[in-house]
């Protein structure tokens, strides 16, 4: 282990004082709107990703002006609730700091996008004091946790989000950087500067990302298996008796290098909800411990369970939680997809899914979405939950409240009924402002689904709920690897298509097609819908359809994504 | 091509008369033995055979008192000459010093200039030149380094000095201008003087700092040589009889003995091309340097000065004689009710109107001149109203073309009307943006780009338009250099400069740096720029930033005042490192300063007295004198637009 040299993140890591970097030099630093590439591996840990306009870089470089750098701050919110106020206080510091659109991610995130440097400070300080935090929303340690936001249909639904947060406090970062840089904090007392301490992550934190979702029955909205760690909520008579434990789940992968590929975690046992963050602890510090610090494309806990193998691993979370890890329980998904309109919940009030295309809140000549949900929230006591498929549940409202929303909701035309391939779709950021894309994908899935719906009017599957992702590379932020439609950029304009992932999130789709066009998409996809249109057998999902009709081999576990693939067109 | 060699001509003219000349040119010496002395093979005689006579009748009539001063009128104008290849200036400075030393000291004469641009200087120049001719003991002063203290014992003082702005004297006067009409200034009764006004009649007080030098010294009790005379921009004229009248008062009308130097130093290129021949530079390269969120343009611009002959040095200018924009042409032919055809007869020739008010005559803004001229052509009693007034005249041509002009005030005017009232177009000076010795046989600017809606039209300026919208790449454009003696990089490069720039002020900087790159030796360098926005106006930032990077910019301070709530300029910067700044001056740094923003220039000088203040422990006056010592120094140099 020694022999091998580190990644160079290690050494920023270990040299940054406990996240410090030279990141306040950076921001005062007027002669640049970015900041060192060390600062921009640290800044990640604090919720910021720097990026640029690649649109106008060529432009740019001819103005002779550096490319128009900017940042993205992913906001954490845990369960994806949020109070309207704070709804309205993001919308704001959009408004006044971003570009002004705020993306819901798929990880039940906000994020802001376009925020300069020199508006950096403020913008984090302005979300700090709406109580959220973006902290750890980034970066080589646990982020944001994710929970079902399905209260109507659990009555364990706040039990669970409790849970959640508890997660999120154990799992969060104790470095004082962070308030030091962003809040100005005063020392208290005015003494000494303490050294920081980070008991659980140490100073180099985790040798890559960490992701913890709980999904909660029948949903399987937070996509549980695609997560380093899954909990699985379980109940007995309404009541939550603990949690099934996934590991070693993710999406990511690179393309060309086999040894990368998405995989789901799996099912090592059971634990009481008192001991969800003991069996959280355990595997975040075994992974602390044996993950792989030289290579990051090798990093993640999937890859550490493979390398170690799933036994040895299982043995040693074992061996910290002794009787607290059971066997696991059964439990049944139906679907990892949100179900849109109204719903009453056992609390007596109302839940209203709105579907938000690619989650993408702004306004444009089509759609007024961005001031639409500042009416909204204006008009709401209740809560906001952001959901795992980049949706928005209006949460809590009272009976009487109902027809206000629901004349706003009129009003501004949101209460659309859409397609079931476009209400299943999910988009990453991608072009212009992610530095990793190859190709578009939030900007441009919506003109590629109005294309595909044709087909599907014609063939009559409108109603038919058809997972659709795709990303502008193969990282997997809107997880393309557990659509039953997969769409990973690889260059512009050309996309991979994948084919035969499981309708609630349980197994990966597999390679069909290599580096298609638009209309080579349009031309492939169209005569197995075409099939499925007419060959599907009753409640038959079109994932489990194309492999009993061997478009592709199902994939059987991640280590197996690259293989067993068909004839590759192309 | 024909090329005489003027001075040999005039030289001649001044020693023998002017019949003697003609016998001269007659026979002149074998053409190699001076390059600067050619003639036609088939004519060795420049002038026509009605001239000649014209010539013959003229001087036939002239006393020795006429063709002295004629003689003296002539040396001058010849040089201004740019179809005439100049004699340069090293050749013939050693047979200058030689007959001036050899003869003994003559009449004490100052000549003492204060103007932002090289014309004080090159008047100057021309003047104490043909002064030594006359046998004066001659100097030349520049106000900005004046001893004010020499002015009580000054016994003949010529004064050029030009107005800045709205009747305000130039940065390079105000020391002096202050010392005269403060209580110190003394009583003059033993100076004979003259003041030589220049000044641009597009500005309501127009000449105003000369008229105020001129009432001072007679108040303080001097005594006129000769009156003043006010130059407009086209002063050569003005500026030449001046010196000649003034010159031969002093000498009581005696015949000059000495050769005299014909040649202006405000352009002193041995290029055959200048103000009156420009070169055609060919457009290399256009870009436009703000980002796309900026709501203005700033141009660069590249030419070629390929064969040009054309040298310049950092700090320079480049002039540049645009032609207006077709479509105003037409909508002001239109709106005077005139033929774009109409026959208009000048000095050049005929040519149609619509030619002529393309290439000959300011339309793209209202100037006070224009306006009394039409007052006056047409007796309107609504302009005279105006006219009475300078803030209604200010507020009247604001944001105005001349189409406005005729619209507000329709009258009935023929084509030759109209042209008279108009004023002749003049050339736009931009600081150079490049070196020389980083980019060979160019040159390269940095134009802000004014647009702009009043009165429901689009309006454009005349010269930044022109190369922003009517000049394309590989069309070229009417060039000349202007020199600029007041912004120069220090002559040892190892003295550390500061410089700071507003908006396109920049430009002469970048030529700077590019400069002192070439250069191991250089000292350090530090760059204060301020433009409105960071991420769509920092011009020329991927530059700055490998200067940086590559330590030949040594530090590099921005202002972008748009940035904040709070609106932050250059001389906020330079507040804050202002003890930084105190101990780079005090290490021997040269301090610029260049813009185009009306206050950046006073701001930063405040800026600059108070860092003095507070960092040199200093009380207000000994700041300013030691701010004063800067300036005379040369230490302090501005270009301030």
């Amino acid at each position: 282990m020694t022999s091998i040299k580190l990644s160079d993140v290690e050494r920023i890591k270990t040299e940054s004082n406990y996240l410090r970097g030279t990141i306040q030099e950076g921001l005062a630093d007027r002669i640049t709107a970015s900041i060192s590439a060390d600062d921009q591996q640290l800044i990640k840990l604090h919720g910021a990703y720097q990026q640029q306009n690649r649109d106008l870089d060529d432009e740019r470089r001819k103005q002779k002006l550096e490319p128009l750098y900017s940042f993205l701050i992913r906001i954490r919110v845990p369960g994806g609730i949020t109070t309207a106020q704070q709804w309205l206080d993001i919308d704001k510091l959009a408004d006044m700091y971003g570009n002004p659109t705020i993306k819901l991610t798929t990880r039940q995130a906000f994020e802001l996008h376009g925020v300069v440097k020199r508006k950096l400070k403020a913008t984090i300080k302005g979300i700090n004091q709406t109580l959220l935090d973006t902290l750890a929303a980034c970066g080589d340690v646990n982020r944001n946790v994710m929970t079902s936001a399905n209260p109507w249909e659990s009555e364990i639904h706040q039990q669970v989000y409790d849970d959640a947060r508890l997660l999120h406090t154990n799992l969060t970062p104790q470095t004082t950087a962070y308030h030091e840089i962003w809040l100005n904090d005063e020392l208290v007392g005015g003494g000494e500067k303490k050294e920081d301490i980070e008991p659980m992550y140490s100073k180099t934190y985790l040798p890559r990302k960490f992701k913890i979702a709980i999904a909660i029955p029948p949903r399987n909205d937070v996509d549980v298996y695609a997560n380093d760690l899954g909990l699985i909520a379980i109940a007995e008579d309404g009541k939550l008796i603990g949690y099934n434990i996934l590991a070693g789940g993710g999406m990511g992968m690179t393309f060309g290098i086999e040894t990368t590929y998405p995989r789901l975690g799996d099912l090592i046992g059971f634990v009481k909800p008192e001991n969800a963050v003991e069996v959280a602890k355990a595997i975040v510090i075994w992974q602390r411990d044996n993950g792989n610090r030289s290579d990051r494309k090798n990093a993640r806990l999937k890859y550490t369970i493979d390398r170690l193998g799933l036994n040895e691993f299982k043995k040693a979370i074992k061996s910290e939680l002794g009787d607290k890890l059971e066997p696991a329980k059964p439990f049944h998904f139906e679907s990892n997809g949100d179900s849109y309109g109204w719903k009453k919940g056992f609390n007596g009030k109302w839940y209203y899914t709105l579907f938000v295309e690619g989650g993408k809140v702004k306004n444009d000549s089509k759609l007024q979405l961005k001031t639409a949900l500042q009416e909204i929230a204006q008009n709401h006591n209740g809560n906001f939950i952001l959901t795992g498929n980049q949706n928005l549940v209006i949460a809590d409202v009272e009976e009487k409240d109902k027809d206000k929303i629901d004349q706003l909701l009129e009003k501004w035309k949101l209460n659309k009924h859409f397609s079931g391939i476009r209400r299943n779709s999910l988009a990453c950021a991608a072009l212009p402002l992610c530095g990793l894309a190859f190709a578009e994908a939030e900007r441009y899935l919506p003109s590629l689904v109005d294309k595909i719906e044709v087909d599907i009017v014609n063939l009559n599957l409108q109603e038919d709920d058809i997972l659709l992702r795709m990303t502008g590379c193969p990282n997997g932020c809107a997880r393309p690897y557990l659509g039953e439609i997969g769409l990973v950029g690889k260059s512009p304009g050309k996309y991979n298509l994948y084919l035969g992932a499981g309708f609630t999130g349980n197994r990966l789709n597999k390679l069909y097609a290599e580096l298609l066009s638009e209309d080579e998409i349009l031309a492939t996809l169209k005569p197995i819908l075409a099939d499925y249109a007419l060959n599907k057998n009753t409640g038959e999902r079109f994932g489990d359809f194309v492999i009993r009709k061997e478009y592709v081999n199902a994939t059987t576990e991640g280590i197996a994504f690259h293989s067993d693939l068909k004839k590759i067109s192309k | 091509m024909v090329i005489y060699s003027t001075s040999f001509m005039v030289s001649n003219l001044h020693e023998q008369g002017y019949f003697r000349t003609l016998a001269l040119a007659l026979t002149l010496p074998d053409k190699n033995s001076n390059p600067y002395c050619r003639m036609t093979d088939n004519s060795l005689l420049p002038l026509s055979t009605e001239q000649i006579r014209l010539l013959s009748e003229l001087s036939g009539s002239l006393t020795p008192k006429q063709i002295n001063w004629i003689s003296g009128y002539f040396a001058g104008l010849s040089a201004q000459d740019m179809k005439v290849q100049l004699v340069s200036e090293s050749t013939l400075t050693p047979s200058l010093q030689n007959d001036s030393g050899s003869t003994q000291k003559g009449k004490s004469l100052t000549i003492l200039y204060g103007s932002r641009t090289g014309n004080g200087e090159g008047i100057g120049k021309q003047a104490q030149k043909n002064a030594i001719a006359l046998g004066f003991d001659a100097k030349l002063k520049n106000m900005e380094t004046y001893k004010n203290n020499d002015l009580k014992n000054e016994t003949n003082l010529l004064i050029i000095v030009s107005t800045h702005g709205e009747g305000e004297p130039p940065f390079q006067a105000k020391t002096f201008h202050d010392f005269l009409f403060s209580k110190r200034a003394p009583k003059l009764d033993n100076v004979n003087f003259s003041v030589l006004a220049l000044g641009d009649s597009s500005y309501l007080k127009f000449c105003q700092t000369g008229i105020e030098v001129d009432n001072r010294f007679e108040e303080l009790g001097a005594k006129r040589i000769t009156a003043r005379v006010d130059c407009d921009v086209d002063f050569q004229d003005s500026a030449l009889l001046w010196v000649t009248d003034s010159l031969l008062q002093l000498n009581d009308n005696k015949t000059i003995t000495q050769q005299t130097e014909t040649k202006y130093g405000y352009s002193e290129t041995t290029s055959t091309f200048g103000k009156h021949n420009p070169f055609q530079a060919q457009v290399l390269e256009k870009t436009f340097l703000h980002g796309r969120d900026s709501n203005r343009q700033t141009l660069h611009i590249e030419l070629s000065l390929e064969n040009s002959g054309l040298t310049y040095e950092p700090g320079d200018s480049l002039g540049i004689l645009a032609s207006n924009p077709p479509e105003l042409v037409e909508s002001l032919i239109q709106t005077v009710n005139l033929s774009p055809n109409d026959k208009i007869i000048s000095e050049t020739g005929e040519r149609t109107l619509s030619e002529t008010l393309l290439k000959n005559y300011e339309l793209t803004h209202i100037t006070p001149d224009v306006l009394n001229r039409y007052a006056k052509l047409t007796d309107n009693n609504e302009i005279k109203e105006i006219l009475k007034s300078q803030d209604r005249v200010k507020e009247f041509i604001y944001g105005k073309d001349l189409v406005d002009l005729f619209t507000h005030f329709p009258e009935k005017l023929s084509a030759n009307q109209f042209i008279s009232l108009l004023r002749p177009v003049q050339p736009r000076l931009y600081s150079i943006s490049s070196s020389p010795q980083a980019y060979a046989d160019e040159v390269h600017l940095t134009v802000g780009v004014v647009k702009y809606k009043n009165d429901d039209r689009n309006k454009t300026g005349l010269c930044s338009v022109f190369l922003s919208d009517r000049i394309e790449e590989s069309d070229t454009v009417p060039v000349f250099i202007e020199k600029n003696n007041n912004f120069r990089l220090p002559q040892n490069p190892e003295i550390p400069i500061i410089m700071v720039g507003a908006g396109t002020g920049i430009a002469p900087y970048r030529a700077f740096v590019q400069h002192r790159e070439l250069d191991e030796k250089r000292g350090k360098s530090w760059l204060i720029f301020g433009n409105r926005h960071s991420e769509s106006e920092f011009l020329y930032q991927l530059e700055w930033q490998r200067h940086l990077h590559e330590n030949s910019l040594s530090r590099l301070d921005v202002a972008f005042s748009r940035d904040y709530s709070e609106k932050v300029y250059v001389q906020n910067r330079i507040q804050e490192q202002g003890k930084l700044l105190f101990d780079w001056l005090e290490n021997g740094a040269h301090f610029y300063v260049c813009g185009d923003m009306k206050k950046m220039a006073h701001d930063v000088h405040e800026t600059l007295l108070n860092a003095v203040r507070k960092h040199g422990g200093l009380k207000q006056e000994a700041a300013e004198e030691y701010v004063l010592n800067l300036q005379q120094q040369h230490r302090y140099q501005t270009d301030v637009y």
